[in-house]
Order: structure tokens, then C-alpha cells, then sequence
């Protein structure tokens, strides 16, 4: 036994986060650690890495009862973490960010030669390729992912922790990356995996344990459960596959014709993009982030307008005009990012549901806000959403990732219109709080209301669509309709490649 | 979800940063007294009572808060919606030269030329504000320098005029270089025996019609949204051109006013420099920082800063402490407010790029 955690407890304020978790660890055993958010697993290895003090209970590492209070004092007994949001220098090469703080030198001068020769020689012991010399920033998504694995192995860690590594990653690079943990175990290392993708944990883990609202609710050896029951157990319930009912489709609600930008480098970002959304449809958009989904949705939303090409939304022209005049035909826009675009941090629950309807009939009159109006909608709102805050006044700042989507995905939903945007609309949101968020879609739909769906979840685009688009590199490649086609050749399509089928 | 301590703390967190500044402020004010040989407590408390404890004292200090209320809710309007205007000073300026050539020749019954003055005045800084933003917009220079090089401007535009145009002919001191005299249509004192006059009833119905603006209607929704995130802003359709004009319009607009007040209720003629040389701005734009634009606490802070300088003449007089003393202290606070500024401002791009 590498690592045991005993009875611990911490609390924020009176949030009891994690009561009384013990977890341990074998050597060259990957324990995956699921749970919804806010269950607890962020929390339990936030402590494991030193970066929270637990009120109570006990670490052992290696048979030695430690306490430590940093990362860095973390990463001298052995432990690693490979973080969500990568903490890399996106301007240096790959070899300057794993030596960093541990670089070799040379009459105190970096030893550009010696350091690449080492990072090599890592990437050769493990099987894992990445050219030293390259410059991060260029680097895909995947190979930042595992720069980041290889800085915790060149700190010579021996239990490894990954937070929710496939968040950011295409299907693709997910098996690669399950691939390298599997290899990575099998070296000797001991894995922490935390995650909510249910067929990943079953692909590899050894164990799992599962939290639910800050307590172990179960520890399973793999070959004894199965995702069904890991899923009850999380939620404490089943998940309900989701049914879109016939609907009739009628008029083209968005139609958007020969869409052309350039960027200043003269590549185009979209290249005569052409597509429709019905009333009563969604309509999915798949393709690996950066192939000119953010783009499309820019221009379509009025956040761009210089563009060539036609979008008439609701049969009204509205190319390259406005955000307010796209608003008024009839549009609502769940935004990619939530603190960009989507909220004003500092702002109020309330103030930022307000957004978009600041000079609605139904919330202002003579140019005055009905505030108390405002108020009990956005109550009503937190109530049906599960929004977890302290009420409407609390500013958005102090919501969880989650629980902000929730309230953004909401203020875009909850509207009688003809046509919405979604992207991400469930991005970091609970399994229970997410199918809640995807029946909203549906029954918006099924009133008639046409989606354009934008997801890096190709299973809530394969759930929610009626239709699918594939983009790949600023162009549609493919377009199917429900059913016609699988995870994997969609997968492949999204990368450029050809589908098996058909 | 919270305790008791961090409920009181989220309700009354606007106030923890302010009286934070206020006190480290007064600390290194003691402290520099204590290195200099005066007696640092002896020091603050004579600040304090010849600020705020007395009747003479309030008086004083209520004047000199009244310029700089106006200032600083002019800045709190800017910088709220999230633009950088300087520029209060400069339309104060022209505010009070406009004041004091309206006053003394538009006809009418007194409180008429009054309301006209004052009306007059406001529109005067309204465009000189909308001026420097257009000029900012036209060649996509920082609104932070345009407004403080139109604040020059200003003060030399009304320096011209003071001297050559609209110099008092009948002036018993030659020397001093001045505009006539207003007659009549004047702001007085609110009790004779004070110099706070009716002004600072204006600043106070300012400061709610601002408060009700900002925090009431939709046009003040649209101002906090563009200064809390722009993106969000545009993203929920609104117009920032339009947003921005308009908030700076009314910016100046206060400004505008609050010079006029200044004319009309303490020197009754523009007399040169009678704007830049007490600093009512620079306390004014302080004041917005340390209230966080939030207008009630403008209102507090613009109160404390006028407070402290007019201590700082008392402890002068009675102590010798030289009251360049306060001004240290005012330095330090608007050195944290500002660094509190700039971190917000890492803060808020950091947080704008979030993958």
C-alpha cells in the first residue's frame, strides 16, 4: 500500500465537503474516484496535493504518516497531479516547461542541449512522444496533456493524480490517453484518476470509488459492477435515456448561406460554411474544438460582423447586422465561455439573468427595472435549476463553474423564442443538473423552437440532435441524421478522416 | 451555507476595503507625525476634531466635500461603465467658467438665471466630456490621457477667458485675476453663520438621482454590465458606443455642475486656478475608488477626504503639524486604491481568457 487517506474531514465555513473519506492506494493500481460535482473528489486530492489542510483525519505515504501543506511539498514525497486546466508556459518549448524549476545548467545558465537530451530520454523510457524543442502554444490539446504528464513524471512521482483529464480531449486522443495510464501503471506508478465519464473508468481502472455529497458511498473492484450501478450509485439513481419525440418540422428557422471569413493570415476560418436549423429540430454541430464552430456561432450570433455570406434567421435578413438586432428575430445564445462572454463576474444572480431582456416589457417599464420581478424569476430560476448559491443577490463570482453554467444555460433556455444557440450548455454541470438542462432542450424544441447545438461531448450531440453537421478545419464535411451514425466513425469524421460506414 | 460572520461580512463587504484604506492611511499619517517629532495621537484626534467634530469643522468640511462629491460621482459614473475618464476636472472647469458668464448675463429673476446657470453649466461639461470621448473614439487613443490632456486644455481655455475676455473691470484688487462678480443669483448658505451652502443640497439630490440611475433603471443596467465585463455586455446586445457616450455625457454633465456649484456657492466669480489648486478632482476620483463606484460610498468617502484636509488646516494651526501631513495620508490611500485598482484590472483579464 503506496498512499492511505483515513478518516478525513474538511469543511468550508459549514459546507461539510468531505466527511470522514479514507481511500488507499496499491502500488501500480489505478483507483478511478467518481462522483457528480460537489461530491467531493475534487476536494479529497486538492488535500491529497497539499493545497488544502484537512480539519481532520490522516495521510500515510509510503508506510510514513506525513502532513504538508504545499504542492511542492506534495511533489517531494512522490506526488503528482496532472490539473485540469494545464498549468504550462504556453510560450516556452516542451522540454523548458517539464525541467522548469529543476533544469540542469551550465555556469548558471539554462543548458538548452543537456535539458532536451533528458526530456528525451523521459519520453523514450515511457513511450510518450513529444518533441522537446517544440513550443507548447502549438502544441494540440492532446500533447499539452501529456507535456503535463511528463513534468510529473520527470518530478520522479509515484502516484499521479489526473482531474478529469478527458475533459478537453477529443475521442481519439481520450484512448490515447487511457492507453498511457494503463502503460503508466504497468511501469509501477500508482494512478488517482477522477472523473465522470463512466466508460472510461470502466476501460481502465482497477478499483473505484465512489462519492456522493462528500462521503464514500461505495469502493468496487472493477470486475465487480458495472456502469449502471456505478451511475445509481453516484446520482442515487438511474439515468433516463432521452427520447426525442416527432415533431413536425417545419420553416427554416436559421439559414445560413456560403459563410466565408479570413483571418488576417489569409487562411479562412470558415470557408463557405451553408446550413439550416428547422423549428422543432436540433440541429448538432460535431468537430474537435478549433475547426471553426466558434467562429460560425460569432457570426451567426452578430459577435462578428464582417463576414461574406447570407444568415436569415426567421426569414429576416440579419447578415453582419448586430447582437441586438439577431436578438430581436428571435435568437437566444447559450455562450462557449461562461465568464467571457456569458457573465459579468462581479454582478448579481439576478443582474446577469437579467441580460438580453434588460429592456423586455415583461422586466422594465418606463426604462425602470421591475427589480422585485427580476428577483422572483431568478429565485424561481436557482430553485428548478438547483443553482447552489446563497440567493439571487450573491454575485456569480462565488458559484462554482457548474452551478454559473447552470444559471446562463437557463437565462438562454427559459425563453418563448423561435431559435437558440447552445454551446456547451451542460459544460461542468452535474449529471442530475445536466439531463434537467437536456429535457429543457427537448421540450424547447418539441414547442418549436429550432437549436443549434455545439458540443465537445459528441454523446450529448449524438442524444440531443435531430441532424448533425461535421466541421472539420472551417468547412461542413459531413452531415447525417439521427441514428445514421456511431461515436466512433463520427469521431474519425471530425478528424478528417473518412467514416467506415456507408 | 454561510455563518453568521461571513453572512455579515458578504452584506457589509463594500465597507471592509474603505475603512481598511482609511485606517492604514491614518496609521502611516501617525507614524510619519511620530518620526518627525509630533505626537501622533494628539495628531489624529485634533484630525479628526478639527474635521468632523465640531460644528465650524462639519461646516467646512461639508463645502469642501460638496466639488468633490460632484467629482467623484462623475468618476463613478465613467469608470463604472467601465471607461477611464480623468476628465472631471477639465469639466468642472469649464462647468464654473460657464457658470460665471451665465450668471452674471443672462437676465431674469434670480433663482430663474440660477436654474439656467446650473442647467447651462451641465451642458457645458456634458460636451466637453462627450468632446474627449469622441476625439478617444475617432482615433483610438486611451480616454485616460485624451481626458487628462483636456483637462489642460480646460484650465488654460478658462485661464484665456478669465484674463483677457471676461477679467473683472471692476475689480478692487487688480492683482488677482478674476471674473465679475455675480450679483443675486447665487447658491447661499444654508444657516448664515456657515459656509455650507445650497450646493451641497444639490450633491446630496445628485447622489440619489445617480444612485436611482445606476441602480434602478435599464440604462444603468446596461452602464454596470459594460464596466463589470464588456464582453457580457456585447454578448447580451448592448450597444457600447452608444453606452459609452451617453454615460460620459452624464459624467460630465455632474462635473459640469459641480463646478457651477462651486462658482455660485462659495467665490461668486471664476477666479483663476479656483478649480485645480484645491484638488477637488483628484479627492473626487479617490473618493469613487475607495466607494468602489458605489455611490453611497463616493458620497462617504468624498465626506471623509474633504474631512481630513480641513483637519489638516486645524492641527496645523493648533498643533503646527504641517498640513501637508494629510495630504501624505490622502497619497497613501489613493496609492492603495489604486494598486487595489490595477490588481482588479489583472484580475478581471485573467479571468476574461479562462479556457
Amino acid at each position: 500500500m503506496i498512499l492511505q487517506m483515513n478518516n478525513i474531514v474538511k469543511t468550508y465555513g459549514n459546507v461539510l465537503a468531505n466527511n470522514n473519506v479514507s481511500l488507499y492506494l496499491n502500488q501500480g493500481e489505478i483507483l478511478s474516484i467518481v462522483g457528480e460535482n460537489g461530491a467531493g473528489k475534487s476536494t479529497i486530492m486538492k488535500i491529497l496535493y497539499g493545497l488544502e489542510k484537512p480539519d481532520e483525519g490522516e495521510i500515510i505515504v509510503k508506510g510514513k504518516k506525513v502532513s504538508f501543506h504545499s504542492s511542492a511539498a506534495a511533489m517531494k514525497l512522490g506526488i503528482g497531479m496532472v490539473q485540469q486546466h494545464f498549468m504550462l508556459f504556453d510560450s516556452l518549448t516542451v522540454a523548458e516547461n517539464i525541467v522548469y524549476n529543476r533544469e540542469k545548467s551550465k555556469f548558471g545558465f539554462y543548458d538548452k542541449l543537456e535539458n532536451e537530451k533528458a526530456v528525451q530520454q523521459l519520453c523514450q523510457q515511457y513511450g510518450l512522444f513529444v518533441d522537446p524543442k517544440a513550443i507548447v502554444s502549438d502544441l494540440p490539446v492532446g500533447m499539452q496533456q501529456r507535456v503535463e504528464i511528463l513534468k510529473t513524471l520527470y518530478q520522479n512521482s509515484d502516484i499521479i493524480i489526473f482531474d478529469e483529464p478527458s475533459a478537453v480531449l477529443t475521442p481519439l486522443e481520450v484512448e490515447e490517453l487511457l492507453a498511457t495510464i494503463k502503460k503508466l501503471a504497468q511501469s509501477g506508478k500508482s494512478i488517482i484518476l477522477i472523473t465522470h465519464k463512466l466508460n472510461e473508468v470502466m476501460s481502465v481502472a482497477d478499483r473505484i470509488v465512489v462519492m456522493r455529497a462528500g462521503e464514500v458511498v461505495a469502493t468496487l473492484n472493477k470486475n465487480d459492477t458495472n456502469q449502471q450501478e456505478l451511475s445509481m450509485l453516484m446520482i442515487g439513481r438511474r439515468i433516463v435515456e432521452l427520447e426525442l419525440p416527432e415533431v413536425n418540422v417545419t420553416d427554416e428557422v436559421l439559414k445560413v448561406s456560403n459563410l466565408t471569413v479570413g483571418n488576417i493570415y489569409g487562411k479562412k476560418s470558415l470557408d463557405n460554411v451553408s446550413l439550416s436549423v428547422c423549428k422543432g429540430e436540433i440541429v448538432g454541430i460535431a468537430g474537435v474544438s478549433g475547426n471553426g464552430q466558434s467562429d460560425l456561432i460569432k457570426c451567426i450570433s452578430g459577435l462578428n460582423q464582417n463576414y461574406q455570406g447570407t444568415i436569415l434567421i426567421n426569414g429576416k435578413d440579419v447578415s453582419n447586422k448586430s447582437v441586438n438586432a439577431i436578438r430581436k428575430a428571435g435568437e437566444t445564445h447559450i455562450p462557449e465561455d461562461r465568464y467571457y462572454w456569458g457573465s459579468a463576474k462581479g454582478a448579481t444572480l439576478s443582474d446577469n439573468y437579467l441580460m438580453g431582456q434588460h429592456e423586455s416589457d415583461e422586466y422594465t417599464k418606463y426604462g425602470f427595472l421591475k427589480k422585485s420581478k427580476i428577483d422572483e424569476k431568478t429565485r424561481e430560476i436557482i430553485k428548478q435549476y438547483q443553482v447552489k448559491s446563497s440567493g439571487e443577490n450573491q454575485t456569480i463570482s462565488e458559484l462554482s463553474g457548474g452551478n454559473a453554467q447552470k444559471l446562463i444555460t437557463a437565462r438562454e433556455i427559459e425563453r418563448d423564442n423561435d431559435f437558440t444557440i447552445a454551446c456547451e450548455p451542460t459544460r461542468g454541470i452535474d449529471i442530475g443538473a445536466m439531463e434537467f438542462v437536456q429535457r429543457r432542450l427537448i421540450e424547447k424544441r418539441n414547442k418549436g423552437c429550432g437549436i443549434l447545438l455545439v458540443s465537445s461531448e459528441l454523446t450529448e450531440i449524438l442524444n440531443l440532435s435531430d441532424r448533425i453537421y461535421v466541421m472539420f478545419e472551417g468547412r461542413i464535411t459531413a452531415q447525417y441524421k439521427r441514428g445514421e451514425i456511431d461515436a466512433y466513425n463520427i469521431g474519425l469524421m471530425m478528424l478528417g478522416g473518412k467514416s467506415n460506414e456507408n | 451555507m454561510k455563518t453568521k460572520i461571513s453572512k455579515f461580512l458578504s452584506n457589509y463587504k463594500g465597507l471592509i476595503s474603505p475603512l481598511t484604506t482609511i485606517a492604514i492611511g491614518l496609521f502611516v499619517g501617525g507614524l510619519i507625525m511620530f518620526v518627525t517629532g509630533y505626537n501622533p495621537i494628539e495628531g489624529i484626534l485634533g484630525l479628526i476634531r478639527g474635521g468632523f467634530l465640531t460644528k465650524y469643522a462639519i461646516a467646512a468640511t461639508l463645502t469642501r466635500a460638496t466639488p468633490v462629491i460632484f467629482a467623484g460621482l462623475s468618476a463613478a459614473i465613467a469608470w463604472g461603465s467601465g471607461y477611464s475618464s480623468m476628465g472631471a476636472q477639465g469639466q468642472m472647469i469649464i462647468g464654473a467658467i460657464t457658470a460665471a458668464y451665465v450668471a452674471v448675463v443672462a437676465p431674469g429673476p434670480d433663482w430663474f438665471v440660477v436654474i439656467i446657470t446650473l442647467l447651462a453649466a451641465m451642458l457645458a461639461g456634458g460636451i466637453y466630456s462627450l468632446l474627449s470621448a469622441y476625439v478617444s473614439a475617432k482615433y483610438n487613443a486611451y480616454l485616460l490621457i485624451i481626458t487628462l490632456m483636456f483637462n489642460y486644455v480646460a484650465d488654460y481655455f478658462a485661464s484665456y477667458l478669465t484674463n483677457y475676455v471676461l477679467l473683472d473691470p471692476f475689480g478692487v484688487d487688480k492683482l488677482a485675476i478674476q471674473t465679475q462678480k455675480i450679483e443675486g443669483a447665487i447658491l447661499p448658505r444654508i444657516i448664515a453663520k456657515y459656509t455650507v451652502h445650497y450646493g451641497f443640497i444639490i450633491a446630496l439630490i445628485c447622489v440619489v438621482l445617480v444612485y436611482i440611475l445606476i441602480n434602478k433603471t435599464s440604462f444603468g443596467y446596461k452602464m454596470r454590465m459594460s464596466g463589470l465585463n464588456s464582453n457580457f455586455a456585447q454578448y447580451g446586445g448592448i450597444k457600447a458606443k452608444k453606452t459609452m457616450y451617453i454615460s460620459l455625457f452624464i459624467s460630465g454633465c455632474i462635473a459640469g455642475l459641480g463646478g457651477a456649484c462651486e462658482v455660485l456657492g462659495t467665490k461668486y466669480r471664476y477666479i483663476d486656478t479656483m478649480i485645480t489648486s484645491p484638488g477637488y478632482s483628484w479627492s473626487g476620483i479617490t473618493a469613487s475608488l475607495m466607494g468602489n463606484y458605489n455611490i453611497i460610498g463616493v458620497l462617504f468617502s468624498s465626506i471623509f477626504l474633504a474631512g481630513i484636509t480641513v483637519g489638516g488646516s486645524s492641527i496645523e494651526l493648533l498643533l503646527g503639524i504641517p498640513s501637508e501631513l494629510t495630504q501624505i495620508i490622502q497619497g497613501v490611500i489613493t496609492i492603495l486604491v489604486t494598486a487595489k485598482l490595477v490588481i482588479g484590472f489583472k484580475k478581471t483579464s485573467k479571468g476574461g481568457k479562462r479556457k
